[in-house]
């Protein structure tokens, strides 16, 4: 699942949660989900570095063709 | 203050000036004739001052004149003056009398063909804006947190560096696919078109952003172009434009989805949303471990509330053991109390009735011996110890002598003893011992 539909999905979550009216096996379900999902959605934030490439050109079959790009110091 | 001078042709000359009053009268009749003037003509040896005074001067092929543009008045310039550049200048002559030359010192000042450039620049934009390209309807919102980046700009450019610098400040964790194009110049606006193509093609990408760093209008220029807009119009995914120049709009912007005013700012604008949404994140955990706590808590006091409602029959026994033997406890004290009492009551009792006897017994015996001794004395016993006897006659006692006939036996009990006899007479006298009655 993408980032874009995990946050989604979290935020369902935490509104259903919010709400109030569910039963104690779901609640403890929906929260354990929303757990996972949290973690998951940091993870993606704040792990690594920006890569950056530079298009050289597309292979035949439509593939992007990249090398490495460091921009000129100032 | 003019001489009279001998020459020596022998002439005598009147009005010789000197060379301040020549310098005078050529000030005085310039700027006296000349007042506002507009003068065209390309920039040459452009010196802008540390005064932040404009020395330049303007030339075309045939001649040249010395220009000046004071701060007051360059300040307002929204272009770079440069060497080479046609311009049209609107100002005053101004003699300088110490050197005897003349400048223009110019009050305002603006590219030859700028205008031309601004008609057409005004034009395009009323056209796209009316076939509804300029619309916040049309625009699309640019995704949270992007993963894959195209940026659109010059491989050597201030632009690049500055974004890569934003970007690696805060570590994020993006793609960035650079797809290089020169960004200024006559040839720009087609190259750059190519380029967003080519960036069109790049699969997964969630965001281009297209732009320059900072730079004259001229510079900025191929982003007002026609053809551009159109191309950036038809992009697949969301575009940001970030041309740098901070005032002014180029046709770009207008039909971007979003306009950042340099493109550090559009760098920032990636990040910031990932720091956002980290946030959000974050926020949202804590909601969730807030939330499943209190459910839990208040499941729990639920849980606590029926249980003790819920009474465990043992418990139940237990309590109606405990109350049994209250009861039985408070029986048995009330008995003992009542009993207690009646006791007392009855030890009363039992004294009174005792004493009362005693005392009644002692009376009827008093009274016994009294009738005892009445009776003794009443005793026929006694009455024979006397001398008197008894006489019987078949067992009974004979009062009267016609009680008995001649013969009969009769029985004699005396005080001692008794006599068998016969009757030999009977005698109806009154005895000698009845009492007068009277």
């Amino acid at each position: 699942m993408d980032f874009e539909k995990k946050l989604g999905r979290l935020e369902e979550i935490v509104q259903k949660m919010e709400k109030g009216d569910l039963g104690l096996e779901e609640s403890l379900k929906l929260f354990e989900e929303g757990v996972k999902l949290s973690r998951e959605c940091h993870t993606q934030l704040n792990t690594a570095e920006t890569k950056v490439k530079k298009l050289v050109g597309f292979s035949a079959d439509g593939k992007p063709q990249t090398e490495d790009f460091a921009a000129d110091e100032e | 203050m003019s001489d009279t001078l001998e020459l020596q042709t022998g002439e005598q000359k009147t009005n010789v000036l000197s060379v301040e009053q020549l310098n005078r009268l050529v000030r005085q009749t310039i700027e006296g004739n000349i007042t506002t003037i507009w003068v065209r003509g390309e920039i040459s040896n452009f010196k802008p001052h540390t005064s932040g005074h404009f020395y330049f001067s303007l030339k075309d092929s045939q001649s040249q004149i010395k220009a000046v543009m004071f701060r007051g008045y360059n300040s307002r310039l929204r272009f770079k003056p440069k060497d080479g550049m046609e311009v049209i200048v609107r100002g005053k002559i101004s003699v300088y009398e110490p050197r005897g030359d003349y400048q223009i010192i110019c009050e305002m000042m603006e590219p030859v063909g700028a205008g031309a450039l601004q008609k057409a620049f005004e034009d395009l934009k009323i056209k796209l804006k009316s076939e509804g390209l300029f619309e916040t309807s049309r625009k699309r919102p640019i995704p949270i947190f992007p993963q894959h980046v195209a940026i659109v700009t010059s491989p050597t450019g201030a632009a690049i560096r500055d974004m890569l610098n934003v970007l690696n400040r805060r570590n994020r964790n993006v793609r960035v696919t650079l797809v290089p194009t020169i960004v200024q110049g006559e040839a720009a606006a087609p190259q750059i078109c190519e380029a967003m193509k080519l960036a069109y093609r790049i699969p997964d990408v969630d965001v281009i952003i297209v732009g320059r760093g900072g730079g004259s209008i001229e510079d900025m220029w191929c982003f007002n172009d026609e053809t551009l807009a159109r191309t950036i119009v038809a992009s697949p995914v969301p575009v940001i434009s970030a041309v740098g120049h901070e005032i002014d709009f180029t046709i770009a912007d207008f039909v971007a989805d979003l306009r950042a005013p340099t493109p550090s700012a559009a760098a920032e604008l990636v990040v910031k949303s990932a720091d956002e949404l980290s946030q959000k994140i974050s926020s949202f955990q804590r909601v969730l471990t807030i939330t499943i706590q209190k459910f839990l808590k208040s499941e729990a006091h639920r849980l606590r509330s029926i249980t003790v409602r819920l009474v465990d029959p043992k418990r139940k026994l237990q309590d109606l053991i405990l109350r049994n033997d209250e009861l039985l406890l408070r029986l048995q004290n009330g008995m003992n109390r009542y009993l207690t009492k009646r006791s007392t009551d009855h030890r009363m009792i039992a004294n009174e009735l005792k004493s009362k006897f005693v005392l009644n017994f002692d009376r009827t015996k008093s009274r016994l011996k009294e009738a005892i001794s009445i009776l003794d004395s009443l005793s026929p016993l006694k009455v024979v110890e006397r001398g008197y006897s008894l006489t019987l006659a078949n067992g009974q006692i004979i009062k009267n002598a016609t009680d008995v006939k001649v013969n009969e036996e009769i029985e004699v009990i005396l005080m001692k003893g008794q006599l068998k006899a016969k009757v030999i007479e009977v005698n109806q006298k009154e005895s000698p011992w009845t009492l007068k009655k009277n």
